[in-house]
């Protein structure tokens, strides 16, 4: 997928009367929860590595585009939870005490991505596509 | 009520901050009870969470913690959902009164903005302490790419955490910390990385002490 390459954010006003700018980036959001239900259990190191894979690549896919990421963002919610958090370097992981002894057969991962630089649309394209390609995985 | 009100941009770690702040709350008693429930069963700490996203993700990770919280989502509580705050802000205090109210903004809000809208309209407010996350490790490039709002956030701050100081050589910490007293230079300062577990004291200094 090609991408056309940003030097500057589309800017809006953002409604503020301030002293600072009045004017900040617009970012794209993307934001959606999804019900996982499998046929068998399915590990939670397997779900982490899954969700993982799609931070990265979305952290990469704005890399590689020069746009800035605001944050990309997982939780997933269930009996055990798994937080995932990344501002464009590192990925930070975070899990409730059992989460590395879990298998599920449904889990309810939330998912984020605020970046700067691409439209909703492009963002929504890729980051859904790639989602997708992700959860297959599982 | 007394209002503490987290901003900074999106990444910052307010998140993981108010999390340390509530637990602290939660085991810190006041006046003979804990803040996590008083005497009634009602909660003593809500947490707003204002999210730009149809989708929540910061809600849930407070939830999971057993904390109460409020959803305010897809907008932002400066503008385009400042009348919600408010309604939101009075129906706490009349259902539940709780010594403590945490709001989270969203990364690309204006604390001041939200500060003049609750003293404004904002119903049983005791005290209002803005409290400003800065993320030092990418204060550089956040500071260069969108100053108007980073500078925005940071100026009218009453507690300044410049948060991530552990992805910085000591020398870097100190330029920051320059750079951010630079634009405000009377809020109280501290340096933290709330990967790590935070000294209570600095909680006591920075939150409950008025």
């Amino acid at each position: 997928m090609s991408e056309q390459q940003h030097e500057h954010f589309p800017m809006h006003s953002h409604q503020h009367s301030h002293e600072f700018s009045n004017e900040q980036p617009d970012p794209a959001i993307f934001s959606e929860t999804h019900s996982l239900v499998f046929l068998e259990k399915v590990s939670s190191e397997k779900i982490q590595q899954a969700l993982t894979l799609w931070v990265e690549e979305i952290r990469d896919w704005a890399k590689g585009n020069a746009y800035l990421v605001g944050h990309i963002k997982i939780f997933v919610e269930g009996q055990e939870n798994l937080w995932l958090s990344s501002t464009g370097g590192n990925i930070n992981i975070k899990y409730s005490p059992e989460w590395s002894e879990w298998f599920t057969d449904k889990v309810s991962p939330s998912v984020t991505a605020i970046i700067f630089g691409t439209t909703k649309e492009t963002l929504g394209e890729v980051a859904q596509v790639r989602l997708q390609a992700c959860l297959d995985y599982l | 009520m007394n209002i503490l009100l987290f901003g900074g941009f999106l990444g910052s770690g307010k998140t993981s901050i108010i999390l340390q702040v509530a637990r602290y709350l939660v085991e810190t008693r006041k006046e003979g009870f804990s803040t996590r429930q008083t005497d009634s069963g009602k909660p003593s700490l809500v947490i707003i969470e204002n999210e730009v996203g149809e989708t929540g993700i910061d809600d849930k990770i407070l939830r999971a913690e057993g904390l109460s919280v409020r959803d305010l989502f897809a907008g932002c509580i400066c503008c385009t959902l400042n009348a919600e705050l408010t309604i939101c802000l009075n129906e706490i205090q009349e259902e539940l009164s709780p010594q403590w109210v945490i709001i989270e903004t969203t990364g690309m809000a204006f604390p001041d903005k939200i500060v003049a809208t609750i003293t404004k309209f904002g119903k049983g407010i005791d005290s209002i302490k803005t409290i400003v996350v800065a993320d030092a490790e990418r204060w550089d490039e956040l500071s260069t790419v969108m100053p108007g709002l980073i500078e925005g956030q940071i100026a009218k701050a009453d507690v300044i955490l410049l948060n991530k100081i552990d992805c910085l050589e000591p020398k870097q910490v100190s330029d920051v910390k320059e750079g951010v007293r630079r634009i405000n230079s009377s809020a109280l300062f501290y340096a933290i990385s709330a990967h790590h577990e935070v000294d209570p004291q600095v909680w006591r200094e920075a939150v409950t002490d008025k």
